[in-house]
């Protein structure tokens, strides 16, 4: 069956990449019974081009950003913030043609590959003969979809944006990024500097990981158009290291500097001295942006390469964990409390994870009596009709009003059952969540949970 | 044992589920949020190590793997060994492992022995 160019498959399998070549992710190959190499990567290019056309058409997709940002855009020129408009609008053009031309390439030089292959092919070439080609291709297409993936984030970013949120943080290893970064941009870097890489081991630190993504990213494209280009002699050179609690990332170049007029500029919004069409001026203004948010620091100077260096340091994760926490609830007097149910005591469920809420009413339903809510509002709803639980399992993060949100409401409105609450989290915990939690100490319980933690808090809980 | 449209499931007395995929199953997201759900039952509605045998899988789509790595994946399973066969399969597994949202072990084997033991050395 998969016997070089008579291989019928081939043919099709080269349809489907050409049409992902034309960004339409909506063909796939056929994969037959035999599930051999052919359908391998026949299997290969249709996963790819599944993940691309998900990126593409996912709630964050480019055209849906650009019409929250006409939005947006309109809201803000009504409270005559003008100016923050059109910086706002530059930066996100900025921000995403970058990874754009890195899928414009990826996808130019798909063609390219795929026409070879086309070559070879007709020259009755065998599967074996064709596999360099087929592996050029995926990596490309790795490329094409690391880079969709900073778009959509970007989009992402931009709705967060929008409600002037943080987005989700989470602890991030820099050299994980750096690598990342490095490897999004070597290619477009291989014909004018070497790149190298000196990772120490800076502590992890706290925040949006595309963020810090942004950050690297920038300092990069900078040193790439500040050296002249001849691999031969020009470096760039990252460097990451633990620098007492902080942890610290450097970009250096053998480049001209930054000239001593300019340096108090280069932070600015729109500085920029590079001709127009090369340079927005923006990229420094959006790094000390968000450095500023994640608590850091970057300064500039001469770099022993010779040219630039610039310097960010981030908090490390260590010391912001060990703060001391401030102290948690008082006690709820007795008197306060409902009267003791009679019958099996109640646990009111509330999570937006339906499958979740099944497994916890078949799991706690023998023993407890269980109430469900798919989210913070509908909970609200069941205790305005009924508060009489012994415990209520929450959420944290849930879309709508979620488990802050209800814990503000209990708070007000029957702290009695403060108490009685305990908090799920699924992981990746933002600012407003670990502030909320540093405050209210409430008991936590990690998802995934095993059967026994999860009767073991409540218990706790009950006996009280 | 339990049988849905695309994967039969068992208890393996060794403390683990061990979960086969029809010949030219092509996994879809609500199959692979049955399969979770028929692991959960066949482990007696509680959290435990599974082995997944993929090797004559012919597709699975976006949908399906984002469900295996969803929080509520993570509460069902404790650990993951996949058995790959048919290059298919190997393109399919890889590319799952390739996703960064795994919240449990999760690892691809060849040789059905070399996976259990392994997933036997990971907790229950
Ligand atoms: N590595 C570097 N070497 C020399 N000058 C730099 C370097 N990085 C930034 N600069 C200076 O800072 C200015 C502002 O940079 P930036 O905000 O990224 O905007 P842009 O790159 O679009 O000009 C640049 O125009 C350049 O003059
Ligand atoms: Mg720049």
């Amino acid at each position: 069956m998969s016997n070089g160019a008579q291989d019928p498959r081939l043919e099709e399998i080269l349809e489907v990449l050409l049409s992902v070549a034309r960004q339409e992710f909506d063909a796939r190959a056929p994969v037959s019974d035999a599930l051999d190499t052919v359908d391998a990567i026949a299997t290969g290019i249709n996963m790819v081009a599944e993940e691309l056309g998900g990126a593409v058409t996912s709630k964050a997709k480019p055209e849906q950003a650009y019409r929250d940002l006409q939005a947006m855009q309109a809201q803000l020129a009504h409270s005559g913030k003008l100016a923050a408009v059109g910086e706002l609008a530059g930066g996100v053009a900025h921000e995403i043609n970058n990874p754009a031309t890195g899928v414009v390439m990826a996808v130019a030089l798909g063609r390219r590959t795929v026409s070879q292959l086309r070559q070879k092919l007709d020259a009755g070439a065998t599967p074996e003969e064709l596999e360099e080609h087929f592996t050029r291709l995926e990596e490309l297409w790795a490329d094409a979809d690391e880079a969709m993936i900073r778009i959509r984030s970007v989009c992402e970013d931009l709705l967060t944006f929008s409600r002037m949120d943080d987005g989700p943080q989470v602890p991030i290893s820099l050299n994980e990024v750096v690598r990342a970064s490095c490897r999004l941009m070597n290619p477009s870097l291989k014909g004018s500097a070497k790149l190298e890489l000196e990772l120490g081991e800076p502590p992890a630190v706290m925040g949006s990981r595309g963020r810090i993504a942004q950050v690297v990213t920038n300092l990069l494209v900078n040193a790439a158009q500040a050296v002249d280009e001849d691999p031969t002699t020009q470096r760039i050179r990252v460097m990451t290291q633990e620098d007492g609690e902080q942890a610290l990332i450097s970009v250096e170049d053998t480049g001209p500097g930054v000239a001593d007029e300019v340096k108090d500029r280069i932070f600015e919004a729109f500085f920029t001295t590079k001709p127009a069409g090369v340079g927005t001026g923006l990229g420094l203004a959006l790094v000390s942006e968000i450095i500023d948010k994640h608590s850091g620091t970057m300064t500039v100077d001469r770099s022993e390469l010779g040219g630039a260096r610039f310097t960010v340091r981030l908090p490390g994760l260590h010391s912001e964990d060990s703060r001391v926490a401030a102290p948690g609830r008082a006690p709820v007097p007795e008197s306060e409390r409902p009267p003791e149910a009679q019958k099996r005591p109640r646990i009111l469920i509330v999570d937006d994870e339906e499958l979740l809420l099944k497994t916890y009413r078949h799991l706690l339903g023998t023993r407890y009596e269980v109430v469900v809510a798919k989210d913070g509002e509908r909970g609200i709803e069941v205790l305005k009709g009924d508060n009489s639980f012994d415990l209520i399992l929450c959420d944290l993060h849930m879309p709508g009003l979620d488990g802050i949100g209800l814990y503000e409401f209990l708070q007000k409105n029957m702290p009695h059952l403060l108490s009685g609450v305990v908090m799920t989290t699924g992981g990746a915990v933002s600012n407003r969540a670990r502030k909320f939690l540093d405050e209210t100490q409430p008991p936590l319980l990690r998802k995934p949970f095993n059967l026994k933690d999860l009767h073991k808090i409540i218990a706790q809980r009950l006996e009280r | 044992m339990l049988q849905t449209r695309i994967c039969s499931f068992e208890s393996d007395p060794r403390g683990f589920v061990r979960a086969t995929m029809s010949r030219g199953a092509e996994l879809e997201g609500r199959d692979a949020r049955e399969a979770l759900e028929s692991t959960w039952a066949v482990a007696g509605d509680q959290r435990t190590r599974v082995l997944v045998d993929m090797r004559l899988i012919r597709s699975e789509t976006r949908e399906a793997q984002q469900e295996f790595v969803s929080d509520y994946s993570a509460t069902v399973c404790s650990a993951v060994g996949i058995l790959i066969g048919s290059p298919v399969s190997r393109v399919i597994g890889n590319f799952f492992l390739r996703l960064n949202k795994h919240q449990v072990p999760t690892k691809l084997f060849n040789d059905g022995d070399a996976a259990v033991s392994w997933l036997l050395t990971n907790d229950p």
